[in-house]
């Protein structure tokens, strides 16, 4: 196994991709490959250790935020607008709490709720409930309930569309705020939300919250459990105590999950906690060109971009074991799910979901 | 030295072009690949984590801001490093003029701050303690050499690539590598004497 590290000097480590991906970003996937690798070379037990001491000296403490802490990064740059940013930036930037807020606020602002955890309360409790999450949805709002059998289309006050399924009800203001729009949702609906960036749209429910600027996605909620899919765009999810607790402390900062294309998140009542999974039947975000996926000694890393490009989801893998996996196959009318498990099949590699995200384990293609 | 690098399916560059064009997914990327790494250089000038912080998000969000006009850097991570690098000095000396309630533990602009490691995260007695000696040696070097070594190992950049971040000719770098070379050598073969009796060439 990897025989060519047996001659590696301590040197030529330092720079080796692989032990890097181990020792600096403690990539598990890595350290698996390090550790099998010692059992099968403890002789060179020393000079790895040296190595690795080495690079550890260098970076002296550990700084590293968590990968759910850079997506919220990414996110927070991606919705922060240019012209609220330069009004911001006349003060020292990174110790201005004001700009902190704005940058927050807007993933605050867009929060959606998704349960029928609501169904059983009383009135007049539904309107305390309100009135704390918005008072413009308290009083004054209209509310809308589905008793037929059929999806019914609201057109809101911004242009946005929902598609209210039977035995749902929208709270929902005849005119929305100067900067914001809210509604509260007990059931299921479907939401085309019109892109405005400087009024982030929020669907309250009673577990789930979702951030929303401009996008496509679903909202379901039964007694039990409620799930936010989203068809095109991004959105940040919360547990709605999470919400709450964060305005009225004024925190800036919340614990949620963010979505794009074709991932879904899922909240059950009984662990109360936020699950992030793919979509059952991910959906092309572009048609793409007809012959996208008919494949001829394509290196794998192109097929995997491709559907990375054209599903929307990231596909993790290790370039290195796979450098030698070539496909040859024409994909054109399979599912995703079908695509990849034939895809495993050719290179004798495997797939999982993890985290919204597809993952393939493969020993390489070496045919030796 | 020089050891061809295995260059990802993604390279940064084919990220950056993509981020140009206003991919959320290639930003995402380059702040899951780069973050981190910057966050730990910029450590090493100012030990506040959340100045840091801020400081790199600073640096993506006008990289974000401004994707229509920036060009393709040659070095992504270069170019990272050495913006980072600029802001967290400027800000640092900035806000400690501003705010003189609020000091900084702020090196100037050539320093770079001794190596004082705190090893919560290193599993193993043997480990850290080879870590820790291994740490001794460094802190015997210049704060130049020091960071010509940090960012050659710790950051895997070429020659070039150092000079142009520490603002510096690539000879300059060249020799300040082999004099930290030759100063580590000698401490080097102690530590393996000692930790280990290892007969190891590693700086040739």
């Amino acid at each position: 196994m990897e025989a060519h590290y047996r001659a590696f000097t301590i040197d030529e480590l330092t720079h080796d991709d692989r032990f890097r991906q181990w020792v600096i970003e403690r990539d598990p996937v890595a350290e698996r490959f390090w550790l099998e690798w010692l059992t099968q070379n403890p002789d060179k037990a020393d000079t790895i250790q040296m190595a690795r001491a080495f690079l550890l000296a260098l970076e002296e403490e550990n700084t590293s935020l968590p990968a759910a802490g850079l997506a919220d990064i990414t996110d927070e740059i991606v919705q922060t607008q240019p012209d609220r940013r330069t009004a911001v930036r006349t003060l020292p930037f990174w110790r201005n709490t004001a700009f902190r807020v704005a940058a927050s606020v807007l993933l605050v602002l867009g929060l959606g709720y998704a349960a029928l955890r609501f169904t059983g309360q009383p009135e007049r409790q539904m309107q305390a409930r309100l009135r704390r999450i918005s008072p413009a949805l308290a009083d004054g709002a209209i509310t809308r309930t589905n008793t037929t059998q059929q999806v019914q289309d609201i057109r809101l006050d911004d242009g946005s569309i929902v598609q209210l399924y039977p035995n749902s009800s929208l709270n929902y203001p005849a005119h929305f705020a100067a900067n914001s729009r809210e509604v509260f949702l007990r059931g299921r609906a479907f939401f085309r939300i019109a892109r405005n960036p400087k009024k982030p749209f929020w669907v309250y429910t009673g577990t789930l919250s979702t951030q929303v600027l401009g996008t496509r996605f679903m909202v379901d909620a039964d007694a039990g459990q409620a799930n936010v899919q989203v068809t095109s765009g991004r959105v940040s999810v919360y547990r709605s105590g999470d919400v709450e607790r964060a305005r009225r402390d004024r925190l800036t900062e919340q614990i949620g999950v963010i979505l794009t294309a074709n991932q879904q998140v899922v909240y059950t009542q009984t662990d109360e906690q936020l699950v992030k999974t793919v979509v059952a039947r991910p959906t092309m975000l572009q048609p793409g060109r007809a012959d996208a996926f008919v494949f001829e000694e394509t290196p794998i890393a192109e097929v995997f971009a491709r559907l990375e490009t054209i599903y929307g989801l990231p596909v993790l893998y290790d370039a290195s074991t796979m450098s030698r996996c070539y496909l040859t196959a024409n994909l054109t009318d399979e599912s995703l799910f079908d695509k990849l498990a034939l895809i495993c099949k050719i290179t004798r590699s495997s797939y999982e979901l993890v985290d919204g995200q597809i993952v393939i384990h493969s020993n390489g293609c070496d045919n030796n | 030295m020089n050891q061809p690098k295995s260059n990802p399916p993604q390279s940064d560059g084919l990220l950056w072009q993509q981020l140009k064009q206003g991919s959320e997914l290639a930003l995402g990327r380059l702040i899951n690949r780069f973050f981190n790494p910057l966050l730990n250089y910029g450590h090493k000038f100012v030990r506040d984590e959340a100045f840091v912080k801020d400081c790199v998000q600073e640096v993506f969000i006008e990289i974000w801001n401004r994707r229509d006009h920036i060009t393709t850097p040659d070095s992504v991570r270069a170019y990272l490093l050495s913006s980072v690098r600029k802001r967290v000095v400027r800000e640092g000396f900035r806000q400690q003029i501003i705010r003189d309630d609020q000091p900084v533990n702020l090196e100037n602009n050539d320093q770079f701050v001794e190596f004082s490691p705190e090893w919560t995260v290193i599993e193993g007695e043997t480990l850290a303690e080879t870590t820790r000696r291994i740490a001794g040696v460094l802190a015997k070097l210049t704060k130049r050499q020091r960071e010509v070594i940090y960012l050659r190992y710790y950051q895997n950049l070429e020659r070039d690539e150092i000079a142009a971040i520490m603002n510096v000719t690539p000879q300059s770098v060249s020799n300040l590598l082999q004099v930290a070379y030759a100063s580590m050598r000698d401490n080097w073969m102690v530590i393996m004497a000692l930790a280990m009796g290892w007969q190891i060439n590693f700086f040739e």
